[in-house]
């Protein structure tokens, strides 16, 4: 799970600015969307759906599953080895 | 011409739109749970989105206890005033009221239908409290008698099996853009449509590769409506059959055919006979952001008045940046890199999710050119 985590924050990072982020700090509870987490918004939603799909295959087809798996770090990963296509 | 249904959904995008705009839930344009999204509303947001909804039907101010009670209201209001206001974005300041009659709502969508010949449903990526999303997938759907079927505005989805021959897609350029990007491809006989911003050539080209059939491109704004059109990249837009144009002012006039007022085009426009146009830049400074105009300048007033920031530039990012805003930023004696996460809070405090410079620079000194111009960082 560490690994997916870390490999989730270089991923974000490499498509979005988190300057200002401490990512050293961030792990399974962050949030993405709230300021107290990664701080992303509704614009990085859609960046960050093409990099799991480029980097992982994974495609979305139900938009309560996204609210689910988006809530945090570890929610994203645990998402991400459960569906994981590459 | 509408019905309730349609008032549901507008009413829903409207609150949709506001919970992202405004940073309270950034997931909210992709939820198709409109009671859910009502329920769990923010105070805040509701309040607003009271104010623009009273706005847009025509009602004194009021808040409602539930959803439906809300579209009742709306909806009665809108019969009885045969109009709907929809408000610009406010990127220059105050957002500006723009009436669109029941008659223009006629006229543009008889004007447009015989732009859609063989299509038999419209497929809605777009937020239908937004002029063009409610033209293209309110009102035209009507018109043509086919029903609607309305998509997150997600690249990733099985397009194969969600589209079908027949669907006018309506989108716009940035999500184009990244549908291009996931590799989509389109199945046989699907006409897609594109406006909000102009449409770079290689995005047209590009939708045409994936097996686009069809592609239309609309030149307009909230202050006007549908002008023109075109099909092809590179080529100039048409105007629609219902505008007239006169020339006798260095930037052209149109108006409403049957209609007395005049009024300015968004852009500087360059004329290639009497009725097809090239927009060459906008005459505000705006630039589009995910569909919605913006304005630097007023993002640099916002960014100046935070105490760290001695001085900023904004603008667009270059197109291998992305496709949001950025700022450079001198910051005050005393200050250091420490306020980027205070600066970012700030702003989102100040500023919708399409203002928000998503990049920050700091330097010592603004960005300039040899001969002391603005230059990009």
């Amino acid at each position: 799970m560490q690994q997916t985590i870390d490999e989730l924050k270089e991923m974000i990072a490499s498509c979005i600015d988190l300057s200002g982020v401490d990512l050293s700090r961030c792990g399974e509870s962050t949030p993405l969307f709230a300021e107290q987490g990664l701080g992303l918004d509704s614009l990085d939603a859609v960046e960050l759906i093409i990099s799991l799909q480029k980097r992982y295959g994974i495609a979305f087809e139900n938009m309560h599953r996204v609210r689910e798996m988006f809530q945090t770090l570890g929610a994203l990963a645990q998402y991400v080895k459960e569906h994981r296509t590459k | 011409m509408l019905q309730r249904k349609d008032i549901y959904r507008i009413i829903g995008d409207l609150l949709r739109t506001e919970l992202a705009s405004h940073q309270a839930d950034a997931l909210a344009v992709f939820d198709d749970d409109t009671e859910g999204l009502w329920e769990n509303l923010p105070s805040a947001v509701k309040k607003i989105a009271e104010e623009k909804a009273a706005t847009m039907f025509g009602y004194m101010l009021r808040s409602f206890s539930t959803l439906e009670r809300m579209t009742d209201y709306a909806y009665a209001s809108f019969l009885k005033n045969q109009q709907l206001v929809f408000l610009t974005s406010g990127s220059m300041g105050q957002p500006k009221e723009c009436v669109h009659t029941v008659n223009m709502m006629w006229e543009e969508a008889h004007g447009l239908v015989r732009l859609f010949d063989g299509v038999t449903r419209v497929v809605s990526l777009v937020p239908s409290n937004h002029l063009y999303g409610f033209t293209f997938t309110v009102i035209l759907p009507h018109a043509l008698q086919v029903p609607v079927i309305i998509l997150p505005a997600i690249p990733t989805q099985s397009w194969q099996t969600l589209l079908q021959p027949g669907d006018l897609v309506v989108g716009f350029p940035s999500f184009w853009n990244y549908w291009l990007r996931c590799e989509n491809k389109f199945p046989a006989d699907v006409h897609v449509l594109s406006s909000t911003a102009l449409c770079k050539d290689e995005i047209i080209a590009g939708l045409f590769d994936a097996g686009a059939a069809r592609f239309t491109e609309i030149y307009g704004s909230s202050e006007t409506g549908a002008i023109a059109f075109r099909t092809q990249a590179g080529t100039p837009f048409e105007m629609l059959p219902f505008w007239d144009i006169s020339r006798k002012e260095k930037n052209p006039l149109v108006k409403r055919s049957g209609n007395n007022a005049w009024q300015p085009l968004p852009d500087q426009v360059v004329m290639k006979n009497e009725r097809f146009l090239y927009p060459v830049s906008r005459l505000d400074e705006c630039v589009q952001v995910a569909g919605e105009n913006v304005s630097p300048k007023r993002v640099e007033t916002v960014l100046s008045q935070h105490p760290a920031v001695k001085q900023c530039r904004v603008r667009l990012m270059r197109p291998d940046e992305g496709e949001r805003l950025k700022a450079f930023i001198v910051l005050n004696e005393g200050y250091g890199p420490e306020q980027m996460a205070d600066i970012r809070h700030f702003l989102s405090q100040r500023l919708t999710v399409h203002e928000v410079p998503r990049t920050l620079t700091f330097g010592e000194m603004l960005p300039t050119s040899v001969l002391g111009k603005d230059a990009d960082w």
